[in-house]
């Protein structure tokens, strides 16, 4: 009962609070890749630890899977009216069911919203297609539009495109024009599209938990920092900063994701301090630590808090 | 062929290299150079074009025949619009919106604003 109510209290904390957290724990300074992999942390430990909570309140003296089945089996025969549940079982039944109901309710919102998605995705492509042709002087993934316009943007799903347009490669200096590109790529290679799919499914559908309702917001923007980030890496700040004064002023497409994505104010001043290579370990590392800090502080604060209220005083 | 969208493009490029309208069949065949399609997905595509407007179709005995009812040109002038419609700078756009809404209409959307904060 007891590793119940932790993993339980855990999961509601982490869905009340884990925002406000990851806010508070990540600076500034902090590599934008690494509070991304607090955030997908949060979102998935939250669920993760309410649904194991309920599943240990189920399982009969926490006895494994086959305990499980057991248990299963025993609320058929408590549903045919034979024994009463205990008090455990009956929670644990209990939180199974709104479980249950809120997974229905994230698959119908999800089915909604990727139907919705891909049907602009494919209009979408279909214009790119008819409006430009693949820029063979770039890989066949750009995609140039013939227009004075600078305009840069991602397009993801099957067969990710970079869209870039003649008056952005005639207004940069080739290497801003290339940080543009890599800028663009960052999202293809780091799944960002689908990332923030997943993101809004979750907000729009369980909107009551804040730690779901902020993430689409949250990490909107922090896509575009670990993007430009990558391409400050490759071709330098300045190079970033001229693209991004270029696009600034444009929006980008509802499906796409793009270098006009928004915070472009912050993220020039965060582009005039040189960013420091970290080697691929260290960064795993630190994206480690972080990801383990964030399942655990929940976990942590709740084994103490009961320790505090359960442990008899002297 | 990656996706419906490329697809549709596809299906355009055949419609606009003939001189003469053409069967789905036909469509299908000239689709030459991708992993082989099922009559129905050409049929499907050109159901999407005929709905958006890019091309008419004539009854011809129990089948359609396709042409294209905009030329590559207009379409691509056309497509590279709309792309630029949606890469236009939305908060410019509704700043001037507010700004030449009459009284009225300001009023509406302080409510609509006030409502919205409320159920934050």
């Amino acid at each position: 009962m007891t590793l119940a109510l932790v993993l339980i209290a855990s999961g509601l904390m982490l869905l009340a609070f884990g925002h406000q957290a990851i806010r508070w724990m990540s600076g500034s300074g902090t590599d934008p890749r690494v509070t991304i992999v607090m955030w997908l942390i949060a979102l998935a430990a939250g669920p993760g630890m309410l649904i194991a909570g309920v599943a240990v309140l189920l399982l009969p003296d926490h006895a494994g899977l086959g305990g499980l089945l057991r248990s299963a089996g025993g609320c058929l025969v408590h549903l045919g009216g034979e024994v009463m549940p205990t008090r455990e079982e009956a929670t644990g039944l209990a939180g199974l069911t709104v479980i249950l109901l809120l997974l229905a309710r994230t698959a119908v919102v999800a089915v909604r919203l990727t139907r919705a998605r891909r049907q602009r995705l494919d209009h979408h492509r279909f214009l790119v297609a008819l409006a430009t042709a693949p820029d063979h002087t770039q890989d066949a993934t750009v995609r140039m539009l013939q227009h004075s316009r600078p305009v840069a943007y991602s397009v993801g799903g099957k067969g990710g495109m970079v869209v870039v347009s003649r008056g952005l490669k005639e207004g940069l200096t080739p290497d801003a024009f290339a940080a543009a590109l890599e800028h663009e790529r960052a999202h293809l290679t780091g799944r960002h599209h689908w990332m923030l799919s997943a993101v809004d499914i979750l907000a729009a559908a369980l909107p009551i938990a804040p730690l779901l309702r902020e993430a689409p917001k949250d990490l909107r923007i922090l896509v575009e920092y670990a993007a430009d980030t990558s391409a400050a890496l490759r071709w330098g700040g300045p190079a970033v900063r001229s693209a991004l004064l270029a696009v600034a002023g444009s929006s980008v497409p509802d499906c796409a994701l793009g270098m006009a994505g928004g915070e472009i104010d912050n993220r020039l001043a965060r582009l005039e301090t040189p960013l420091r290579h970290a080697s691929p370990i260290r960064r795993h590392l630190r994206c480690s630590l972080a990801g383990a800090a964030t399942a655990l502080t929940p976990l942590l604060a709740c084994v103490t808090i009961f320790l505090i209220v359960a442990c008899p005083t002297a | 062929m990656r996706g419906l969208g490329e697809l549709e493009a596809a299906v355009m490029d055949v419609l606009w290299t003939s001189d003469q309208p053409l069967l789905v069949r036909e469509v299908l065949e000239k689709l030459t150079g991708r992993k082989p399609l099922a009559y129905t997905t050409v049929m499907t595509v050109l159901d999407n074009l005929y709905r958006k407007g890019y091309v008419q179709r004539a009854k011809s005995g129990r089948a359609f025949l396709y042409q294209p009812s905009v030329t590559r040109g207009q379409a691509a002038a056309d497509a590279i619009r709309q792309i630029l419609d949606e890469t236009a700078d939305k908060e410019t756009a509704l700043l001037l919106l507010a700004r030449s809404a009459s009284e009225p209409e300001s009023r509406a959307l302080r409510h609509g604003l006030d409502r919205r904060r409320r159920r934050r």
